[in-house]
């Protein structure tokens, strides 16, 4: 039993790694409307919806600390937000909604939206910059469509890799 | 309700946060951390791989993807292009002659024994970064120290703003953040070249703080001036392309094209020593982390 939940993480584990260097690489992902999406949000949030409290909330903790490493922003930033909201989806996921394409997409959605918002206030806003507005609009809102669409991806992914290696007891 | 406030799942929930918190504090306290150095040493490596692996297949792609048309256009492009530069080669003996007159002006002799240049390739381009800022596959382990001047052999790129063993971070000229003391080498003019996202957007930096009474033109060059010890002096910086009044006093700016295209630069130089560095750095220019 406990096999499958290890190969899983490990899984997940170099998933997650994938999907960093893609997302940080210069050029491999294509700019639209000069932004470039947060890929490791969609798929924190697609690991929390298949997996248990406690597993969602390291696997946040990993993308987020992931994300503040990469945007060399304050460490913990991230992880803080998405150790949380991760925690929360699973046992929202587990007791509240059913988990589908609908329900993955609306809570990308949302927690995408707010972290983005809490992004700019937090390194655009309270820095002082010129043109706040200008950034929200054209850098910070291309952004946070541009995580979204590619939830579906990682939703997918994620789900066949949690039905496929996962035990019948589990 | 009460059972899930004591579960395990919801304490250590608790002490994540904490953990997080305290994290934050720690790193925009000191800026760095053991757990900063160990996600270097994990993904630095990685990013260089797929950063070489995507800028090879990028080169490949190029060639078998182009169709015959675009082969014959380039062609006849290229063609005209010769035709062109045979009328500029007769221009060419002119510019020699005012080459060798500005040459002189502009001092561009060999002035740059002084550097000690550690050369870098840029693994990493974040999504969250609104100004073009990168990171580079070379640290403290390479002589690299904060605060120290990069660029190609176009002219200024930026300035490392952070530094750890394996990897460095660059703030690239277009930030907000960078304030480069700069003189226009044809009259001497001096300013701070600055930015903002809408310049940055649009690739340009603008030349700030010129009187009322500035001789700065379009087509001028921009170079740096050497206060402060941050930046050796006369390094290309890039080119007036217009002059205008600030919006909210008398003095006037120049906007700037950089002379290096900041958004897809792939390799860089580090100057790590040069004569004169660090000669005149304020404290508040290296607390606030600005040039």
């Amino acid at each position: 039993m406990d096999k499958y939940k290890y190969i899983r993480y490990f899984a997940y584990t170099i998933e997650i790694l994938v999907f960093f260097m893609v997302q940080e690489t210069p050029g491999l992902i294509p700019e639209l409307f000069g932004a470039r999406p947060l890929l490791l949000i969609p798929v924190a949030l697609s690991i929390s919806m298949f997996e248990s409290a406690t597993a969602s909330m390291i696997f946040g903790v990993f993308c987020g600390l992931l994300l503040d490493f990469g945007a060399s922003s304050m460490l913990g930033f991230h992880g803080l937000f998405l150790s949380v909201v991760c925690y929360f989806i699973s046992l929202i996921a587990a007791n509240l909604i059913q988990t589908n394409f609908l329900t993955a997409m609306i809570i990308s959605m949302i927690v995408s939206a707010a972290l983005i918002l809490l992004q700019w206030v937090f390194f655009y806003l309270l820095f002082d910059y010129e043109y706040a507005v200008y950034a929200l609009t054209d850098h910070f809102i291309p952004r946070f469509f541009y995580t979204v669409a590619t939830m579906p991806v990682a939703y997918y992914f994620n789900r066949a890799l949690a039905i496929q290696i996962r035990s019948k007891e589990e | 309700m009460k059972d899930f406030f004591h579960s395990k799942g919801f304490k250590l929930l608790i002490a994540v946060v904490f953990i997080m918190f305290g994290l934050m504090l720690y790193t925009a306290g000191t800026g760095n951390s053991i757990v900063t150095n160990l996600l270097g040493f994990i993904s630095s490596p990685m990013q260089k791989v797929s950063t070489v692996v995507t800028n090879n297949a990028a080169v490949a792609a190029q060639s078998v993807t182009r169709s015959n048309a675009d082969l014959m256009a380039e062609n006849d492009a290229l063609k005209k292009q010769i035709e062109e530069q045979n009328q500029k080669l007769v221009k060419y003996y002119t510019y020699q002659q005012e080459n060798a007159q500005l040459r002189k002006f502009l001092e561009l002799k060999n002035e740059n024994k002084d550097f000690k240049p550690v050369s870098a390739a840029v693994i990493g381009r974040d999504p969250n970064d609104v100004f073009y800022n990168f990171q580079i596959d070379k640290g403290t382990l390479a002589g690299i120290a904060l605060n120290d001047p990069v660029i190609t052999e176009g002219g200024v790129v930026g300035w490392i703003s952070s530094v750890n063993a394996s990897y460095s971070r660059v703030t690239t000229l277009l930030s907000a953040d960078t304030k480069i003391s700069a003189i226009d080498k044809v009259n001497r003019d001096s300013g701070v070249v600055s930015s903002n996202i809408k310049l940055s957007d649009s690739g340009l930096v603008k030349l700030g703080y010129l009187t009322a009474g500035t001789t700065v033109k379009a087509g001028d060059i921009i170079v740096t001036s050497g206060l402060g010890g941050l930046y050796p002096r006369d390094l290309p910086i890039g080119t007036v392309t217009k002059v205008g009044n600030e919006a909210y006093d008398v003095s006037l700016f120049a906007e700037v094209k950089p002379f290096v295209d900041v958004k897809t630069v792939r390799d860089v130089m580090v100057i790590t020593s040069f004569e004169g560095q660090g000669q005149a750095l304020t404290d508040s220019s290296s607390s606030t982390g600005s040039k």
